[in-house]
């Protein structure tokens, strides 16, 4: 026997501690689980934040920071999907400027009705994502390279579109979808919960799903067992711009207005909420929940910094040092772990 | 040789071959598997044993020959293909999705629907759950908890539930490459007394390995492969030192009167 042996030899059957924690009890596992730390984080910062400043738990700050919340989570969710395939997603940002000004010319220079608008805004989204997966799957270039592509040429044609201009005059009916309060909960809020609800069911409990974890732990595998994996990638390239341009329309009636200079940096805001709540950057792990806490995170600090007084553009410096700080973690404890 | 045979092999391939760019990795290859029995395939690296079983499950399309499943003549567009005619593959870096758990990755690809809605079809995951559990007691594998991440599993239940994959749906055929490797002398003995399990259960099974022990343990005929030629196909008899010396022998090429021998019986 000259083989070596990497391996250790598989322990007895049926004592092995591993299997007996790792196991069962759903509610050892939601306490054991990556987000249990996570939300641990943002009661803390919260905590904090009421202590520091006295406009924090108030109930028009807290809307305000759970639309912006929200309108993240919506982001971050298509990028999950993105991520969790081993991709990435660079052009969200872009999608959002060109849905935006595309809303409002088809709304106000066409006078089309708002369902209308909403259907082709939508359709816009799924169109560039669409176009995104085709060129990934046919070029073989990798998504950071096309999508990149993507985030300029989406830009430029936002800008094309209105000669660099906005576009106002939206109508009031249009306007609530961003503005509007169900009870004390802004309409955004309620869009994000159930977009939320609708993803996390078809990541958990769809073959769709399954697939798309499959593939991001082991994509070769996943075309040896047959899997059409270049159609899997092309819908879930579509799906994360069309979340993009669903997060475009809502956020174009709460500013009411259309910018081409929209969504700057959103990409960047997106990939730290999929980061900060437990995804891999090299696919195949993550949640939807982790994902909107990871936003949430992101969201309070933030509004944090903005109540404290900390200047605009500190702001941004937090945000990009706790996203590097976030994945060197990650990658940290991947390492530890082997 | 085996009693448990039929008439018809349950495989058959004739004059495959295969070539990647200027590579001649397949130049003309038959090979034969009957009901129930256990072919043990081996050669030096570069002999071109997985291109030919690539090609038997599918993931490679030959340029040249037929494979025949049950008589019938096959031709294989995709891996999905293979498997439907009960063809499983078991691959050397066992293809496995390592944070998944048991179930799925024993489902991967084929996963129990509880609601048919296309591609977005509802998983029943409490089927598949014991369906897994059934598989694993079935081939008397020991894992504590279908539910356990695959990422925590010692090499040889990860090498069990690639094979457990493979058997999960009625597979007539199980192609094993390298299923040892890699592994500790207690997991090896584990990987191959599964092998007896599946022959004992009905699968013909072909394994590619470079452990000589292996295959003469486990196997009943043997097939030596060089340069993507057939040099030797005999059944396993006589003592280990015997059977090790003259299959080196052919893998080498020290020996090579295969050729010779196919050409006095035309004669």
């Amino acid at each position: 026997m000259s083989e070596s042996s990497t391996l250790t030899p598989p322990p007895s059957p049926g004592k092995t501690t591993v299997g007996a924690g790792q196991s069962m009890n759903p509610l050892r596992r939601l306490l054991r689980a990556r987000e249990a730390g996570i939300f641990l984080v943002v009661v803390v910062i919260m905590v904090i934040l009421s202590i520091a400043s006295p406009n924090f738990a108030t109930a028009s700050n807290l809307a305000i920071v759970a639309r912006i919340i929200a309108l993240n989570s919506i982001i971050a969710m298509g990028m999950t999907l993105v991520i969790l395939l081993g991709g990435i997603d660079l052009s969200v940002g872009s999608v959002v400027a060109l849905t935006s000004v595309v809303v409002g010319f088809v709304l106000v220079k066409l006078g089309m009705p708002i369902w209308v608008t909403i259907l082709a805004g939508l359709a816009l989204g799924a169109l560039v994502g669409f176009f995104n997966g085709l060129l990934i799957i046919r070029t073989g270039v990798a998504p950071f390279i096309i999508t990149l592509g993507m985030m300029g040429l989406a830009r430029g044609l936002a800008l094309v579109i209105t000669k660099g201009s906005t576009i106002s005059g939206l109508p009031e009916a249009y306007l609530a979808l961003g503005q509007g309060y169900w009870g004390l909960v802004p309409y955004p809020v309620i869009i994000m919960l159930v977009l939320a609800v609708v993803i996390h069911i078809m990541l958990s409990r769809t073959t769709f799903g399954r697939r798309i974890y499959f593939i991001g732990s082991n994509e070769d595998a996943a075309i040896l067992s047959g899997i059409n994996v270049n159609r899997i990638k092309v819908i879930v390239f579509a799906l994360c711009s069309t979340l993009a341009a669903t997060e475009a329309v809502i956020e174009t009636a709460r500013m009411s207005t259309a910018q081409p200079a929209s969504g700057v940096g959103y990409e960047l805001t997106a990939i730290g909420a999929v980061i900060i709540g437990g995804a891999s950057m090299s696919g195949g792990e993550g949640t939807i929940l982790g994902t909107i806490l990871g936003a949430t995170l992101l969201g309070l600090i933030t509004n944090g910094l903005i109540l404290l007084g900390v200047s605009a553009y500190w702001q941004q410096v937090f945000s990009g040092a706790i996203i590097i700080l976030a994945v060197a973690l990650d990658t940290w404890r991947r390492r530890r772990s082997g | 040789m085996d009693p448990m045979s039929e008439t018809t092999p349950v495989v058959e391939m004739r004059n495959i071959r295969k070539n990647f760019a200027a590579v001649q990795a397949l130049r003309g290859i038959d090979l034969v598997l009957n009901h129930g029995e256990v072919l043990g395939l081996v050669g030096d690296n570069a002999a071109g044993k997985s291109t030919l079983m690539k090609v038997l499950s599918g993931a490679y399309i030959p340029e040249e020959g037929e494979i025949f499943i049950e008589g019938k003549k096959a031709h294989f567009t995709d891996p999905m293909h293979a498997r439907r005619l009960g063809i499983e593959m078991v691959y050397q870096d066992l293809a496995l999705a390592n944070n998944l758990d048991v179930t799925s990755n024993v489902f991967l690809g084929r996963e129990a629907v509880s609601t048919h809605l296309g591609s977005f079809s509802v998983m029943d995951s409490r089927r598949m759950e014991q369906e897994a559990q059934r598989l694993l007691d079935r081939l008397k594998i020991d894992i504590p908890s279908v539910r356990l991440l695959v990422e925590r599993l010692s090499g040889g239940q990860r090498q069990a539930v690639a094979i457990t994959r493979a058997m999960a749906f009625n597979s007539k055929v199980i192609i094993m490459d390298e299923p040892t490797a890699a592994l500790s002398v207690a997991a090896i003995s584990k990987v191959l007394e599964l092998v007896r399990e599946l022959k004992a259960q009905g699968a013909s099974v072909i394994i590619i390995s470079h452990r000589l022990e292996d295959i003469y343990s486990v196997s009943d005929r043997l097939m030596v492969m060089r340069n993507g030629r057939k040099v030797r196909d005999c059944p396993i008899e006589g003592d280990i030192d015997n059977f090790r010396e003259g299959v080196v022998a052919y893998m080498i090429g020290a020996r090579d009167d295969f050729a010779q021998e196919a050409k006095a019986e035309v004669g």
